[in-house]
């Protein structure tokens, strides 16, 4: 993944030198072209790369979709402060097992509607992640909507990099680890 | 033409930043206990402040500005998160729990039959 990136920041450079126009938007087609070239030839980063693009604009997308929500809390507990709130902690089962995109798990939950994560522990043999969240209605289902929503889609891209890192046929032996 | 466009959305992106703080800060006043305040200062704040950062990097104009702010935007995206998360455990550790106003609390429960 990493030396993917690399090539392409470098092929990013290449394009300013060689059009002797030296600003940023010549640095970010530079980047563009990059990305084009490499994921013609290899597949799996054009994908990666693609896969974890719609990840950040979905994060982004749920961060908008959370703050109105929570606006609206707000607002309603001010003009009717008999509103009834049902906060809760619940203790979400993690599949995920690298701490990187455990992180990431919990960073994206703490910025998303309604979620905050709380601490890491262990309940019935495996890792949890505590989650509390304003409004409880049914754990299960909230339990539910957390791996359907973020847990999935970081597993995902966790096998999309797995690929990546399997199948280095076409840019030769670096691939297979001859130096 | 470009700029007066340019100028609306400057001001779009400072009233809606403003809105979000405004609420955000109302939200800790008038939440009930320390995690829903925490939503409302971690949440509304984050979108709030990028807002603000936007409106200011656009209104500086250059690109280095502009890209200055982009920065400091994914910097806070990073870093506030992981802050919230660690008061909220600290606020779950040293609080008592009677003081939170939790419907359900799988965590005292792990914490019980540990």
């Amino acid at each position: 993944m990493t030396r993917y990136l690399i090539i392409n920041l470098f092929i990013s450079l290449l394009w300013p030198t060689l059009n002797g126009e030296y600003s940023l938007n010549a640095l970010f087609t530079g980047f563009l072209l990059g990305f084009v070239v490499l994921a013609i030839v290899k597949r799996s980063y054009g994908r990666y790369f693609l896969h974890a693009t719609a990840f950040l604009l979905y994060v982004l997308y749920a961060i908008l979709q959370s703050n109105l929500k929570l606006a609206w809390l707000v607002l309603g507990t001010i003009f009717s402060p008999r509103i009834k709130l049902q906060p809760g902690i619940v203790a979400v089962p993690l599949t995920i097992t690298d701490p990187f995109e455990r992180t990431l798990l919990a960073s994206v939950i703490t910025l998303t509607p309604g979620t905050l994560s709380v601490d890491l522990g262990q309940r019935d043999g495996g890792d949890v992640l505590f989650v509390h969240t304003v409004d409880l209605k049914d754990p299960a289902a909230f339990r539910r909507e957390i791996k359907e929503n973020f847990e999935n889609r970081i597993l995902h891209l966790h096998r999309l990099q797995a690929d990546m890192a399997d199948t280095g046929r076409l840019l030769g032996n670096e691939e297979r680890g001859v130096q | 033409m470009n700029s007066l466009l340019t100028d609306y959305l400057i001001l779009t992106l400072a009233t809606v930043g403003v809105v979000f703080m405004l609420i955000s800060a109302l939200g800790i006043l008038r939440l009930p206990d320390v995690f829903t305040r925490m939503h409302a200062a971690g949440k509304a704040a984050t979108l709030g402040v990028s807002c603000l950062l936007l409106a200011a990097g656009i209104f500086f104009g250059d690109g280095s500005q502009f890209w200055r702010m982009v920065a400091l935007i994914a910097l806070f995206f990073v870093t506030a998160p992981i802050a919230t998360t660690t008061m909220a455990r600290a606020a779950y550790r040293t609080g008592k729990v009677e003081e939170f106003r939790l419907s359900v609390d799988e965590m005292a429960e792990t914490e019980r039959e540990a």
